[in-house]
């Protein structure tokens, strides 16, 4: 027994396989007296019912938070918060707001150069020559024509 | 709910079941990547192989809603006339030399056999070199689309293994490669603050911006043989 | 200052010797954050509130009877509670009205064949509720035989070289315990402060106190395997392969066989890390709950979509002993020109950090490079290379025996599997 296995755990990334939207829950709290909260209450009556119908994998709570500004809070997956004060503002924008906590995934806000990130090894020249050698061992022992090796392996002897 | 109830289907679908091709080529919303283009064809050369993307001249999709470039699958298709936000553009297929078809027919299936692919996928003429797994931070906001929605991205100018690079010009055959994308969401950056000054004015103007970014994981990545294109 | 509320503390009082069905009407009063969080959950829950639903598909309970002789139900729980705060667990019927719960349904995008009150089920752990009928032992294990049967057919027919060890830790990579607590944790399942019968329904409920032992032996268990428990044999590969008591290959079966507890080992039944198999059980119990409701094929796709498609890169699981005879006798057993190293290129030879880069070739036939710091460790690691190479071989998408369940499925070919590791 000249093998020993390493224990290592294989990583999940979100929209392979299954997507999972990460906002989990969505407080929305409002006060029935201050004026800063008439559209949050024009909110709550005429637009959330909708956006909570077209949005069943967020849980949203409701709470009166008297004396306050209105708040929303969105809960994400990877355990952190964001929260908007919707003070003075207009049901739809209020809308745009909750929608922009769903469509956020929770992590913190930072600036990104590069537009791709990956966590595969680069294919043309990866750490080592691997899956080079894969596939020809793989045409060798399945006894297929064996110009495909002749044609691979000019890489090599050069 | 009708959409809820249909990402469940697409998302317990299995892997190795073909998807029906009328799927995608629902002409329910179509967005471009690319805008209108109309370069000159240009004759790539590669280190490995140089082919230009081969086309039987029959199957050119001159309907412009027939193929949707980048369809949001998990939309259910409306009785009536499609709106098209942005109307298709037909890919500019040159017409293939009888060697770039041999050298497809020859060494695309070399390609397929090396396990993983990567391909330089074009999003609204942008080019993003990606594998599948990978996630594109889009520099805007694409409209009209959920998180979870799944868009085929049928714009590549290469298609690559280890060894060998297949280069269109300027794009790959669409049938050639399937690349599917799913919306993970919309994410922004902190915001930037830029102060302008002027000469001789004691004022300073801030002007703030923050941008909405959409990002896009690459869920699929798929290289089809050369009989996709009748080769 | 906080106003008391003098009417729900005596209603409260009032509660507790009245009967199960008028507790029912009023599940307000069991924790007062529901009705905040329900207040737009019945726009998506639109089944009829059911008492008393159990998971119909692994315990076929009649519900009208149970309507009828609902007290006598009560009373088949361990311990006939009268109030809703001393059950063990939430009550199923608090299901419908969580909002937590239709979330994580719509979330994992269930179908909607598979109740909430079964999700609510998978979410009580057996160290919350003992009661078998309550808790998520039996849908949990369904799940795990499911999830371990798509597995290892996966991995076998897409790497049919890998040697036994790194195929029982990509088991485990997949389905062990730590890969299904991060997929529980990525589903956005939270875990209750402590279990109990008036925390909301949606939560996961588990006591870390009361760790359960190991669950993976149900009903029939072969002789062979308590003899081989009780002789302390099976310590190889092929002891673990035949006699090997979970999918990992790991010999933990002294651990979950009760008959064998003498009070001594007592310790070593206990579960190390509670809280991890809390929540792999609660995903294992979801799989089992898709299987019993939706059928096999959506189990099939739903380990495919959430497990199968995760990353795991096999070639950093590799630790090679003799890498260098394992290759010779790689090259004997496959008629191949016996291996031979050499030395493609170097710089720095006599320089404080030197590269030797050492190829490895059979006859005419290149099989692998490697670069190292002097010739040895080169060699060696083009060695490893090769045996690398040559273990994760994949024939690529190849079908599954479990494609031929389908109707129309085309007949089984068989697929290849390789005679095994080389030096066993």
């Amino acid at each position: 027994m000249t093998i020993r296995a390493l224990e290592r755990v294989s990583v999940g990334q979100n929209g392979i396989g299954s997507f999972i939207l990460q906002c989990k829950r969505l407080d929305i709290h409002y006060c029935d007296h201050s004026g800063s909260s008439r559209g949050m209450n024009a909110f709550i009556k005429t637009h959330l019912p909708n956006f909570a119908k077209k949005n069943p994998a967020v849980e949203f709570a409701v709470s009166p938070r008297p004396r306050k500004h209105p708040v929303m809070i969105g809960h994400y997956i990877n355990g952190r918060q964001k929260a908007i004060c919707v003070a003075n503002m207009e049901p739809s924008l209020i809308l745009k707001k909750a929608e922009l906590l769903r469509d956020a995934s929770g992590d913190k806000v930072k600036r990104v150069n590069k537009p791709v990130t990956s966590i595969n090894e680069s294919e043309t020249w990866g750490k080592d020559a691997i899956s080079n050698v894969q596939s020809v061992l793989a045409l060798d022992t399945n006894e297929d024509s064996p110009e495909y090796i002749v044609l691979l392996l000019p890489w090599w002897n050069d | 709910m009708s959409r809820s109830l249909l990402r469940t289907l697409f998302e317990l679908r299995a892997p190795s079941t073909p998807r029906p091709a009328a799927q995608f080529k629902l002409p329910v919303r179509s967005l471009s990547t690319t805008p209108l283009r109309r370069d000159s064809p240009t004759v790539s050369e590669s280190p490995t192989i140089s082919a230009q993307s081969a086309t039987a001249p029959s199957a050119i999709p001159t309907n412009p809603t027939e193929a949707a470039s980048l369809v949001a699958e998990s939309r259910s298709p409306t009785p009536q006339a499609p709106e098209a936000l942005y109307p298709r553009i037909p890919q500019q297929v040159n017409q293939p030399t009888s060697a770039s078809q041999a050298t497809i027919a020859q060494l695309l299936p070399l390609l397929r056999t090396q396990p993983a692919h990567y391909l330089t996928v074009h999003i609204w003429g942008r080019p993003y070199l990606v594998t599948a797994g990978d996630q594109i931070r889009l520099p805007f906001k694409m409209p009209c689309v959920v998180p979870g929605d799944v868009l085929r991205l049928d714009r590549a100018s290469t298609l690559g293994s280890r060894d060998f690079t297949l280069k269109g010009s300027p794009y790959v055959d669409e049938r050639l490669f399937e690349c599917r994308a799913t919306i993970l969401g919309t994410e922004t950056e902190p915001m930037r603050i830029k102060i302008k000054t002027k000469r001789r004015q004691r004022r300073n103007k801030h002007v703030r911006s923050k941008h909405h970014f959409t990002i896009l994981r690459i869920s699929e990545v798929k290289i089809n043989g050369p009989e996709a294109v009748g080769l | 200052m906080k106003r008391l509320r003098l009417d729900r503390l005596a209603s409260q009082l009032l509660a507790a010797p009245i009967s199960p069905a008028a507790r029912l009407s009023r599940p307000s009063r069991i924790s007062r954050s529901i009705p905040q969080a329900c207040r737009h959950s019945s726009l998506y829950n639109t089944q009829p509130c059911q008492r008393r639903h159990q998971s119909t598909a692994v315990e076929p309970a009649p519900l009208e009877e149970e309507l009828v002789h609902e007290p006598q139900d009560d009373e088949s729980r361990p311990k006939p509670l009268r109030s809703s705060r001393g059950l063990p667990s939430p009550h199923p019927a608090r299901a419908a009205s969580s909002a937590k719960l239709a979330a994580l349904h719509a979330r994992l995008s269930l179908s909607s064949k598979i109740p909430v009150e079964t999700l609510a089920r998978a979410l009580v752990d057996p160290s919350a509720d003992a009661h078998p009928k309550y808790n998520n032992a039996n849908l949990a294990y369904v799940g795990s035989t499911v999830l371990h049967y798509h597995t290892s057919e996966t991995l076998i027919t897409r790497y049919p070289r890998l040697p036994m060890d790194i195929l029982f830790a990509a088991m485990k990579a997949y389905a062990g315990n730590p890969a299904l607590h991060q997929v529980a944790r990525a589903w956005g399942v939270e875990a209750a402060a402590a279990p109990g019968g008036e925390v909301d329904p949606g939560l996961l409920q588990f006591d870390p106190m009361k760790p359960t032992v190991v669950m993976n032996k149900w009903g029939y268990v072969r002789a062979e395997t308590i003899e081989s428990q009780t002789f302390k044999s099976g310590k190889g590969i092929s002891g673990r392969v035949m006699y090997g008591s979970n999918p990992f290959g790991e010999s933990s079966a002294a651990k979950s066989l009760p008959d064998l507890d003498d009070g001594r080992n007592s310790k070593t039944m206990l579960l190390q890390n509670a809280p991890a198999n809390a929540y792999a059980n609660f995903v294992r119990a979801v799989i089992g709950a898709v299987h019993m409701h939706c059928g096999r094929d959506a189990a099939k796709k739903f380990v495919m979509s959430h497990f199968l498609s995760r990353t795991l890169d096999l070639s950093k699981m590799f630790e090679f002993k003799l890498p260098t005879r394992e290759l010779a006798r790689l090259c004997a057993r496959e008629d191949f020109d016996p291996p031979v190293a050499r030395l493609e290129s170097e710089t720095g030879r006599l320089s404080r950090t030197p590269v030797f880069v050492v190829g490895i070739y059979s006859g005419m036939d290149k099989l692998g490079e490697a670069a190292g710091p002097d010739l040895d460790s080169a060699r060696i690691a083009a060695a490893i290379t090769v045996l690398k190479s040559w273990y994760l071989y994949s024939p690529g998408q190849v079908s599954v025996p479990s494609d031929t369940f389908a109707e129309d499925a085309a007949p089984w070919k068989p697929a290849y599997v390789d005679i095994g590791e080389i030096i066993s």
